[in-house]
């Protein structure tokens, strides 16, 4: 008996592992990836590892998401691409839902564990990203988003992708006061990071340049994974008139969309094209941001030689995309979409993000 | 400030809020029951969780939400079994044994929902709960809009409250569970066998947080997305409180954080010069605030949090 009392903290703290191994991920890939960690810690372990690695700079590539990989969004994309690239040989590794306090000790986690390019998914890892990239020059790290503010200069083995999403939103905000009737529209963001507040600034930018009366709503949830509370806040724009919302916030979205589907309001998806979500019609289009390209496009960059420092990408460069158009949305209204995001592409018409929230 | 004093924005604001404290009722309910009998369950949100996705399978592969609701119901139930054979018959520390249920719910809930679903570009939905209007009541002006137009789970929400407060003031049981809270050797003394009311507490605490979180995937969502519970659990802890362990006022409790909730999402969209924050942050603070206000001589159960040994003198 008293033996057993003993071996109590034991199996519990067991069991806490375990949940904390489950929560890393659980899918076939994930087990793969986790063999994969022993056998490549090991093989960092020994000097020939490096050798092996010569004829190509990388073999295996980790992420770090900031949700979860069946968002049906950003974090999704991500876990696709990573797909995509296992596909191709490489030896993946992800783990989800990592947060400020955790960050910069999973980004070394990998790097100790031998994994020669490591990806912050969001604008947020930025910090975290530069001040481990310092200690492992050998290495390759990527940034999903903006570097962080500061007249600091960088290391050369980060690259970061500042994606033009605003370019996007600006067209999706246009189509959105193009569609309402009430003059009324709504936005739901997750977070107040770069990404979000450009997006939402230029969205209201869009809708303003479609049609100078209209009235955007904005509301930042603060949560990319309650979907609940995504539901509220959308039955809470359309009783004040709001009849077509633009989400940007993940899961959360994925809530509005509920809603928007129970009221017969239109929306707008993101980062994938959403439109089965909601009944035929209903979602107007998509704001796409193409996450997997964005993952698997560096791995040539690194074999070409060329990484680091910052790109910007957008509309013109097809990271940003607008998905087909509903059959809710009428001939005349495409033509006058298309022409603005035409001239998006072509640069005859430049927005200046708006970072203020 | 008219605008605001309008039925028209009232009425919408106070049915959103009476939906949005239903899981903080449920939860807190059970909460109370619980920490009557002198355990906490800090896992109330692992529970929430977890039943959210079992609801969901249920209702998902039977078709019917009665049978995804009770199966939500039992898996919170079984949940806390857990939790009820740790802290009660092993005698462990009740708020390790319940962080340790919520970071396995995180973990475990993904998986099975992953193994069953898998990670797809399509949604996995289930029909949400209906409107079930009330004859007559329903037909009161404002009141019967608030209260009495809402889904079915609103109604058992605010029956169980009355009916907890009456088994708690008015029966044999009722007083068997204060007594196991306040001085369990005493109650034992007096024949009442503390263990199997202890476990009680755990199981009914994790019933209700079990319909909590059906109420989340089945009754507002339509479908499961990961940590769905987002924390309710932690507020049900803090409603308790805020309510002095006495179910109907767990009603009031959670009333004033959901209308608050629903305040500030409306807020927000009418436009504002003060930052998001502030509003994100504005139901905990009323919270805060009504705890500073009403907390005072506020008396929990004695026993709440300790092991009760029985060899022990």
């Amino acid at each position: 008996m008293r033996d057993l009392k003993k071996a109590l903290p034991v199996l519990m703290a067991a069991s806490v592992m375990m949940a904390a191994l489950s929560a890393c991920g659980g899918s076939e890939a994930e087990t793969e990836a986790e063999a994969a960690v022993t056998e490549a810690a090991a093989e960092a372990g020994e000097a020939e590892a490096s050798d092996e690695a010569s004829e190509k700079a990388v073999d295996s590539i980790a992420i770090l998401l900031p949700g979860y990989i069946t968002d049906q969004s950003w974090n999704q994309g991500a876990y696709e691409g990573l797909l995509t690239l296992e596909e191709q040989g490489y030896e993946i590794a992800y783990t989800e839902d990592v947060q400020s306090a955790d960050m910069e000790s999973t980004f070394r986690t990998y790097c100790e564990d031998g994994y020669d390019f490591i990806i912050g998914h969001g604008v947020q890892y930025g910090d975290a990203c530069v001040r481990v990239a310092e200690d492992y020059p050998d290495r390759y790290f990527f940034i999903t988003g903006n570097p962080p503010a500061g007249d600091e200069e960088l290391p050369g083995n980060i690259a970061f992708y500042d994606y033009k999403e605003y370019e996007g939103a600006y067209v999706c905000g246009y189509l959105a006061a193009l569609m309402s009737e009430s003059g009324v529209i709504g936005y739901i963001g997750g977070g107040d990071n770069t990404t979000q507040c450009s997006d939402k600034n230029a969205y209201v930018e869009g809708a303003l340049a479609a049609d100078p009366d209209i009235d955007v709503r904005t509301v930042i949830t603060g949560t990319f994974n309650d979907s609940s509370i995504g539901k509220e806040t959308a039955l809470a724009m359309i009783e004040q008139g709001v009849d077509v919302i633009l989400q940007t916030c993940d899961e959360t979205g994925l809530g509005a969309f509920e809603a928007c589907n129970e009221q017969g309001v239109y929306c707008i998806g993101y980062t994938s094209d959403q439109a089965s979500f909601v009944d035929e019609g209903l979602c107007l289009t998509s704001l796409l941001v193409s996450v997997p390209t964005m993952i698997t496009s560096q791995i040539d960059i690194i074999d070409a030689g060329e990484f680091g420092g910052l790109e910007n990408p957008g509309l013109a460069e097809g990271v940003i995309g607008i998905a087909p158009y509903s059959s809710a949305v009428p001939e005349d209204v495409i033509e006058q979409v298309e022409a603005v995001k035409q001239s998006l592409i072509d640069g005859s018409l430049v927005l200046t993000p708006d970072y203020t929230n | 400030m008219s605008e605001f004093l309008t039925a028209a924005f009232l009425i919408p604001l106070f049915t959103a809020g009476v939906r949005m404290s239903v899981p903080l009722i449920l939860g807190s309910v059970g909460e109370v029951v619980a920490e009557k009998t002198g355990v906490m369950n800090i896992g109330l949100e692992g529970q929430m969780l977890i039943a959210a996705l079992v609801s969901f399978i249920g209702a998902y592969f039977t078709g019917s939400l009665a049978l995804g609701i009770l199966c939500g119901g039992l898996s919170g139930m079984l949940t806390a079994l857990i939790s009820a054979f740790w802290c009660v018959s092993r005698k462990q520390d009740q708020s390790v044994v319940g962080i340790m249920v919520n970071l396995f719910a995180i973990g475990f809930t993904n998986f099975l929902y992953r193994a069953i679903f898998g990670v797809r570009t399509d949604r996995a939905k289930v029909e949400i709960l209906e409107t079930l209007r009330i004859p007559v009541l329903s037909d009161i002006p404002v009141i019967g809009e608030i209260f009495f137009e809402q889904n079915v789970l609103v109604y058992i929400a605010i029956l169980m409250a009355v009916f907890t407060l009456y088994v708690l003031k008015r029966t044999r049981f009722g007083l068997q569970i204060e007594a196991t809270g306040e001085n369990p050797k005493a109650a034992r003394s007096a024949g009442v066998r503390v263990k199997p009311v202890r476990y009680f507490g755990y199981l009914f605490c994790g019933f209700m947080a079990g319909i909590a979180g059906a109420f989340l995937s089945c009754g507002i969502v339509g479908a499961f997305t990961e940590n769905m519970s987002a924390g309710r659990g932690f507020i049900c802890l803090a409603v308790t409180i805020l309510a002095r362990w006495n179910p109907v006022l767990s009603v009031l409790a959670a009333l004033l954080f959901g209308t608050v909730q629903a305040l500030q999402l409306r807020l927000q969209a009418m436009g504002s010069e003060l930052p998001y924050q502030f509003f994100v942050a504005l139901p905990y603070i009323v919270t805060l605030i009504s705890l500073m206000v009403f907390g005072w001589n506020i008396h929990a159960p004695k026993d709440l949090g300790k092991p009760y040994n029985e060899e022990q003198r």
